[in-house]
């Protein structure tokens, strides 16, 4: 068994069942929200800042900005026949509302809150799919990815955060003590396990999904490269994010990217990364991922150095730049139609962690830095 | 924010950023070209994903894109190579594509 088997046995059960079988979290983190009214499309475009481009049944991932182009939260918006629906990660519900009423002033349209009547469930992992039929019913195996399906206890959101198969259901609060109880109870055929907000921060991490909860001082989409979700018509931040365009073209020295990295030991985030002796950047997280024992960081690097397979020092601590996602997710190899928990030994699965990482690994542990 | 200004790049750090650079041109040239991702260049991030989000291609695409990373870099992609974490985001496929080039005993295809 090699380090990194171990370190998936040695995880604790809650990481260990979200990469290999099934787990769920009842965080409260996600804010539901509705936008509704005749100016519904027009504030939605206006604070999100994606091409949004939906019909009815279809969400997209998007940002709220503030006016410098920092972001502010993670947007799943879905377009809820006339209304959206935002599933938002990243403010509470009065700086949800308080950003939304300064923006939407003057439009026709009712901001309505749900987190009152509402609350936000998630299943997650490469059988967590088996186990949201098993309690919700087999309609569900067929929810395409950024789609959702309305049902008695409210909506089923497919579109995950963490590399595995990821659903999120925005369930009518009343009800939310019996789905919980019955994931947990049908869940124990699956191996599944509760989750709680931290494990599913690092889920993320380890996936290089965004999360607003880490976002570096003056970052904005490009810096974190999320251009994809950046629309070309006017939203708001959208002034800020051509100025820092036009910076990036005039002077190129000054930009900087998110970039991920493979870390021999643990760092601290605010070191210098240096390459070859020189500064190009700081490190911003450091976390341990612990299906694979390995350590994992994010780092602001000048953006010429945004490319994987650098080798870099920060404090001592040897480090390689790495192309993300860290994980070949199990769920990739599963196919609902054919495959399920307790036939699972039929499935093929690789290493968990990415062949090429493997090298980079055992290349970061062993050499003084690298001939890159 | 703290800008890191212009720093001396030693020979081997530039041939690799170099490579890695000319690579990344190519794919996103390929990308709106082949795959009309409706994406200017420099918009495409290496970290985009490239399915389902991101850029936004499809299962279809999925075919598409190997046989234009074939076309465009003269390679043959073997089926583990182009399993269902090789083409996750432009990074990935830039990594492939690079690592590839970097063992064709042959520049042909490599050219920037």
């Amino acid at each position: 068994m090699s380090d990194l088997d171990e370190a998936l046995e040695s995880a604790s059960p809650g990481q260990r069942a979200l990469r290999t079988s099934a787990a769920y979290a009842r965080t409260s983190r996600a804010v539901p929200l509705w936008l509704r009214g005749a100016d519904a499309r027009e504030a939605a475009l206006k604070v999100l800042t994606s091409r949004l481009l939906l019909r009815d049944g279809q969400a997209q991932q998007a940002l709220l900005l503030d006016e410098t182009a920092r972001p502010l939260a993670d947007v799943t918006v879905c377009a809820d026949d006339e209304d959206y629906l935002l599933v938002v990660d990243g403010l509470s519900p009065a700086d949800l509302h308080a950003h939304l009423n300064q923006h939407l002033e003057g439009m026709d349209v009712t901001i309505e809150g749900a987190s009152e009547s509402h609350e936000v469930i998630s299943v997650h992992g490469p059988f967590g799919w088996e186990l949201l039929v098993e309690v919700l019913g087999s309609d569900l195996m067929a929810l395409p990815y950024l789609n959702f399906f309305r049902l008695d206890e409210g909506y089923a959101l497919r579109g995950g955060k963490t590399g595995e198969f990821g659903y999120e259901l925005v369930v009518h609060r009343e009800l939310a003590d019996g789905i919980e109880q019955a994931l947990a109870d049908k869940g124990a055929a699956f191996d599944a396990q509760k989750l709680d907000a931290d494990a599913l921060s690092l889920a993320q991490f380890e996936a290089w999904f965004f999360d607003p909860q880490f976002v570096p001082e003056g970052a904005t989409p490009l810096e974190l490269q999320l251009q994809w979700r950046l629309s070309r018509r006017p939203f708001v931040g959208k002034t800020a994010i051509d100025g820092r365009r036009e910076l990036h073209t005039t002077q190129p020295g000054l930009a900087q990217k998110l970039v991920c990295v493979l870390l021999s030991d643990a760092a601290r985030p605010g070191e210098a990364v240096s390459s070859e002796g020189e500064k190009v950047g700081s490190l911003f997280r450091a976390e341990r991922s612990e299906v694979t024992g390995l350590w994992l960081g994010s780092a602001m690097v000048s953006a010429r150095y945004a490319h994987a397979g650098l080798d870099l020092t920060i404090a001592g601590v040897r480090a390689r730049t790495i192309a993300p996602p860290l994980l070949d997710n199990r769920s990739l190899h599963v196919d609902p139609r054919r495959h399920g928990y307790a036939t699972r030994d039929e499935i093929t699965f690789g290493p968990l962690t990415r062949h090429a990482l493997r090298h980079a690994s055992a290349s970061t542990a062993a050499s003084e830095g690298g001939a890159r | 924010m703290s800008g890191v200004l212009e720093t001396p790049i030693g020979d081997d750090v530039a041939a690799h950023l170099s490579r890695r650079e000319a690579v990344l041109g190519r794919v996103r040239r390929v990308l709106i070209d082949k795959l009309k991702a409706p994406m200017a260049p420099e918009e495409i991030d290496l970290d985009a994903p490239l399915f389902g989000t991101g850029i936004g291609l499809d299962s279809i695409d999925a075919v598409e894109l190997v046989v234009a990373m074939e076309a465009e870099f003269g390679l043959r992609l073997s089926e583990s190579e182009v399993g269902p974490w090789a083409f996750r985001t432009v990074h990935a496929v830039v990594e492939l594509v690079a690592d590839r080039i970097a063992l064709e005993p042959s520049p042909e295809g490599a050219g920037t």
